[in-house]
C-alpha cells in the first residue's frame, strides 16, 4: 500500500508511490518512488530535525476526529489492567502537529512516536485511506494526503504485543467517549456528538495528568467483539456517518437487540436452575412471559447487567420526559419501592418507550408542527445520549455467573 | 560563430507578455553545445526527473531522427535587450539572438525534458563510441522559440500558460523567483538571510528571513495570512497578474518591506524595547503555560506570524489605503488607557492561550495578528491606532472565531 499521485495533471489516473527511503540533509524527506517506474521520485517533507529517534520499532497508525484537542496536546496512551509496567501504548496527537516543527509539543519520550507516525502515515498504512491529490508535483505536503484537523493513535507494536490478546478495536468505544471518532474514509461527511460529558472526559485528562504530561488510560470492553462483528462495524464504520436521525437510532439500537437476547437466554437459565418442584406451573410461565418482553429485558440490561451511572441515567432520563411532553405523550411510570437504580429503570422505560414510539407511532412526531425545530434539535441531543449509553453497555456488560440453588 | 547551424526563420510579436517570439532551427548538436549550461541557469524551473519509461521512449524515437516540438527558450542577459522595442523587432535584429546563443545566455521555458534526453542520448553514445549514429544524431534539425524582451514577470507567465514540467507553483515559489534578486541585494539598508524556520530570530531591525518577508507579501497579495503550499494553475496565473496590475508604477515588494521595517522600529521605541521578565509573568494576571512566543518586542513582531498578519491586514486595504498612508498611521499608533509594556505583556499572554487552545497554532497566531492590525488601520472602528483596544479586541475575535468554545 503506498500513496496515489496523479500521472500527469488533472489525471483521474493514479500511479502508486511507496516509501522508499529518507533523505537527511538540511531539510529531511521521505522519498516516494513509483512502483512502476522506480526512477519516478516524489518527496514528503519531515519538518523537524531527525536527532534522538529511539531504536527502530513497529508502529500501527489509527486516524480520528477529535474536536476537543488541540495542537499542543500530546496524550499518553495507557490501558487500563496491564500487566506490563505503566500500560504505555503508544500516543495521541494531532496531525497538525506533525506539519509544524516552530510549535512541536514532542518531547523525547514522544518524538519518535512523531517520527514513526509520519512514516506509516507517508506509507499510506494507517487505518484511513489517503486522499487523492489533484496537483502533479516533486514535492508533496502531509496534508496533500490527510486532513490537518485529524488526530493520530500512534501505537508500539513491540508493547501491544506483550499484552495479553490485544486488540485495538475493543478500545475504541472507551475512545469514543473522550470524543475520538475513529476514521477510516476522509471524504465521509461526519457527525459530530457534541454531548457536554464528553467534552468534560476529554478535559478530565488535562485535569487528572501533571502539567506537559498529559495521560488517558483506556479500558476495553467485556464482550468479545469476535463474537459480534456488528460492534466493529457500528465502532470504525456506522458512527461517523451522518445519516437521519432514524437511521441513527436503529443502528445503535441494534446493541440493546443484541444484548437483550442474551439477557433472555441468561434469565430463562436463571429461572430454570432455580426451578423447584413446589413452584406452580403457571407461577413459571408467568416468570417467563415476563422475561420475554423487551421492556423488562431493558430494565434489566441497565439496572443488572451493566454498570451505567445513576447521574447520567437522571439527566438522559430527563431530555427524554422533556422531548415526550413537547408531542404530549405520557410518561407516567409504574410507582416501584425506592431503589438506587430508580433512575435507570426510569430510563429503561424511557428508552424503550422511544424505540416504540420511533416504530410504531412515528407520525405523533409530527403532529405539532410549531416548534419543529426544537424538537428536531433535542432529538438530536437524545441521540447524543444514546450514543453514548450504547458505549457505555458495551464496555460494562457483564452475564452474571449464575450460581446453582443452594439444596 | 560557434554555433554554425542556427537560421533564424520568422519572428511573431506576443503582444500579451510584450516579446518578441522567434523562430530559429539548429542542429542538435549545435543546441547541446549549450544545453548543458543553460538548464543550470533557469532558477526557474525545478528539475524533474522524467518518467524513465517516456525517456526509453523518447530516446528510440530521437535515434531514429523523430521531429519534436520546439523548445521554447528565453534570452536571460538583460543587457541585450536593452532598447529593444518588442513591436518593431525585425530579422535585421537577429544578431542579437544569435549573440545570445553564442554567449549561452538563454534559459529554457520549455523543454527541459526533452533537453535532458538528448543530453542523456549524446553521453551514451559518446561512452559507447558510437561515432556514426552521434554524427547523424548530432547532424539532425530541430526548432526552438527564443522569447525576446520578456521580463521575469513575463518569462513566469509563460512558463506556467505553457505549463511547464507539468508542475503549478506555490505563490512563495512564484515570489521566489520574482524576487530573487533582493535576497542578495537588499533593500536599503535591510538585508535578507537564508535562516531555517526554526532558527532564533535576528534581534535587530535591518535582517530579515528572506522567507519570511516573501510569506508576508504573498499575504499581503492574496490578502490571507496562511501560506497555501499547493496552488493550481488558474491560481498561478491570477497571482501573476494581480502582481503585473499593482506593479505598475511602484515598486511593492520594496514598499512593503521598508513599511515594515518601520512598523518594527516604531514599536520598539513606543514599547520602550519591552523585554520578557518571568516575574511579571509568574503568579499574575499575566501566567503563561509554554516558554513566551517572543522575549523582546523585536522578537515577537519579527516572527513570520506578525509579518503574514501585517500582509493580509493590508491585502484587505488594498485600493482603500495606500502603504504612504500606513506609513502616517504607524507614527501615530497610541494607547487608551494600558501603556505599551503592558500591551506587550497581554500579547505574549494572548499567544500563549492560543497555543494551548489551538487545533492550528500557527495559523490561528497569524490570525490574531492580523486581526491587531486591521483593527490598528480600520478608521471606522473603536480601536483605530489604538494599541491596547486592538490587541484585546483581536483576541475576543480570534478566540470566538477560531479557538473551541469552552
Amino acid at each position: 500500500m503506498g500513496l496515489f499521485i496523479p500521472k500527469d495533471i488533472g489525471s483521474e489516473e493514479y500511479d502508486e508511490f511507496i516509501l522508499t527511503e529518507f533523505e537527511l540533509s538540511e531539510d529531511n524527506f521521505f522519498i516516494l518512488s513509483n512502483s512502476n517506474d522506480y526512477d519516478e521520485k516524489v518527496r514528503i517533507k519531515f519538518p523537524f530535525e531527525a536527532k534522538n529517534i529511539a531504536s527502530p520499532y513497529t508502529a500501527s497508525v489509527y486516524l480520528f476526529d477529535n474536536q476537543y484537542i488541540s495542537q499542543n496536546d500530546v496524550i499518553e496512551l495507557r490501558i487500563s489492567g496491564s500487566q506490563n509496567g505503566n500500560g504505555r501504548i503508544g500516543y495521541i496527537f494531532t496531525l497538525a502537529s506533525l506539519i509544524d516543527a516552530a510549535n512541536s509539543p514532542f518531547n523525547e519520550h514522544s518524538f519518535s512516536f512523531a517520527y514513526y507516525g509520519f512514516e506509516k502515515l507517508v506509507e499510506g498504512t494507517t487505518s484511513c485511506t489517503p486522499l487523492l491529490p489533484k496537483a502533479k508535483s516533486e514535492e508533496y505536503q502531509l496534508t496533500d494526503f490527510y486532513k490537518d484537523n485529524l488526530s493520530c493513535i500512534v501505537l508500539c507494536n513491540e508493547n501491544t504485543q506483550r499484552e495479553t490478546d490485544f486488540d485495538f478495536d475493543a478500545y475504541l468505544f472507551n475512545l469514543y467517549q473522550y470524543g475520538f471518532v475513529y476514521i477510516n474514509d476522509q471524504q465521509k461527511k461526519l457527525l459530530t456528538n457534541k454531548l457536554v460529558l464528553i467534552n468534560d472526559k476529554f478535559d478530565s485528562i488535562k485535569v487528572n495528568s501533571t502539567a506537559g504530561n498529559l495521560s488517558l488510560k483506556i479500558k476495553k470492553t467485556i464482550l468479545d467483539l469476535n463474537n459480534e462483528s456488528y460492534l466493529g462495524v457500528l465502532i470504525k464504520s456506522l458512527v461517523e456517518e451522518d445519516n437521519h436521525y432514524l437511521t441513527r437510532f436503529h443502528t445503535f439500537y441494534q446493541i440493546i437487540e443484541i444484548l437483550i437476547d442474551d439477557v433472555l437466554k441468561n434469565e430463562i437459565k436463571i429461572q430454570i436452575r432455580n426451578i423447584s418442584i413446589e413452584m406452580p406451573g403457571f407461577k413459571l410461565k408467568e416468570k417467563v412471559s415476563k422475561i420475554a418482553t423487551d421492556g423488562y429485558r431493558i430494565n434489566q440490561l441497565l439496572t443488572k447487567y451493566c454498570s451505567i451511572n445513576n447521574e447520567f441515567g437522571k439527566s438522559f432520563s430527563e431530555k427524554l420526559k422533556t422531548f415526550f411532553s413537547l408531542i404530549a405523550i405520557s410518561t407516567s411510570v409504574e410507582e416501584n419501592d425506592e431503589n438506587e437504580n430508580d433512575n435507570l429503570i426510569e430510563l429503561a422505560s424511557l428508552i424503550y418507550k422511544l424505540r416504540n414510539n420511533l416504530v410504531h407511532n412515528y407520525r405523533a412526531f409530527f403532529k405539532f408542527s410549531s416548534g419543529e425545530n426544537d424538537l428536531q434539535s433535542l432529538l438530536m441531543e437524545i441521540l447524543e445520549y444514546f450514543q453514548y449509553l450504547v458505549c457505555e453497555i458495551i464496555l460494562t456488560f457483564k452475564i452474571p455467573v449464575v450460581t446453582p440453588p443452594s439444596s | 560563430m560557434d554555433i554554425t547551424s542556427l537560421n533564424v526563420k520568422s519572428i511573431i510579436i506576443d503582444y500579451r507578455i510584450k516579446a518578441a517570439n522567434v523562430m530559429v532551427e539548429i542542429s542538435i548538436g549545435d543546441y547541446l553545445k549549450i544545453a548543458p549550461e543553460i538548464i543550470d541557469k533557469n532558477d526557474f524551473q525545478r528539475k524533474i526527473v522524467i518518467k524513465s519509461k517516456i525517456k526509453e521512449i523518447l530516446r528510440e524515437d530521437l535515434l531514429q531522427g523523430c521531429s519534436i516540438p520546439p523548445v521554447v527558450l528565453s534570452i536571460k542577459n538583460e543587457s541585450l535587450l536593452q532598447g529593444i522595442n518588442f513591436e518593431k523587432f525585425n530579422l535585421n535584429q537577429k544578431n542579437i539572438v544569435e549573440q545570445a546563443f553564442d554567449e549561452k545566455s538563454l534559459i529554457i521555458i520549455d523543454g527541459l525534458q526533452r533537453t535532458y534526453v538528448m543530453i542523456s542520448l549524446m553521453d551514451e553514445l559518446l561512452k559507447a563510441n558510437k561515432e556514426e549514429d552521434l554524427n547523424a544524431f548530432f547532424g539532425r534539425t530541430i526548432r526552438a522559440e527564443v522569447y525576446v524582451g520578456l521580463d521575469r514577470l513575463g518569462i513566469l507567465y509563460r512558463m506556467i500558460t505553457l505549463n511547464t514540467g507539468q508542475n503549478t507553483m506555490s505563490t512563495r515559489h512564484l515570489m521566489e523567483i520574482l524576487y530573487f534578486d533582493y535576497q542578495t541585494k537588499g533593500v536599503e539598508n535591510i538585508k535578507f538571510v537564508l535562516d531555517r524556520d526554526d532558527s532564533p530570530v535576528r534581534l535587530n531591525t535591518t535582517e530579515f528571513v528572506f522567507k519570511d518577508t516573501l510569506d508576508g507579501f504573498t499575504s499581503y497579495l492574496e490578502k490571507s495570512e496562511n501560506i497555501t503550499e499547493r496552488t493550481e494553475i488558474l491560481d498561478n496565473i491570477r497571482t501573476l497578474k494581480n502582481l503585473d496590475d499593482l506593479n505598475k508604477d511602484v515598486d511593492l515588494f520594496r514598499g512593503f518591506v521598508l513599511l515594515y521595517q518601520k512598523l518594527l522600529i516604531t514599536l520598539i521605541n513606543k514599547t520602550d524595547d519591552w523585554q520578557f521578565v518571568s516575574d511579571d509573568f509568574d503568579q499574575t494576571e499575566f501566567v503563561i503555560k509554554s516558554s513566551p512566543f517572543g522575549k523582546s518586542t523585536i522578537e515577537v513582531f519579527k516572527r513570520s506570524q506578525s509579518l503574514t498578519g501585517f500582509g493580509a491586514a493590508l491585502g484587505h486595504f488594498r485600493k482603500k489605503i495606500e502603504f504612504s498612508e500606513i506609513s502616517h498611521m504607524i507614527d501615530n499608533i497610541s494607547t487608551s488607557e494600558n501603556d505599551f509594556q503592558y500591551v506587550m505583556k497581554q500579547i505574549i499572554k494572548y499567544l500563549d492561550i492560543i497555543r494551548d487552545k489551538s487545533k492550528k497554532i500557527g495559523n490561528d497566531q497569524r490570525y490574531f495578528f492580523r486581526q491587531i492590525y486591521q483593527l490598528l488601520f480600520d478608521k471606522s472602528n473603536d480601536c483605530y491606532l489604538l494599541f491596547d483596544k486592538a490587541v484585546e479586541t483581536a483576541f475576543d475575535v480570534t478566540r470566538d472565531d477560531k479557538l473551541p468554545n469552552k
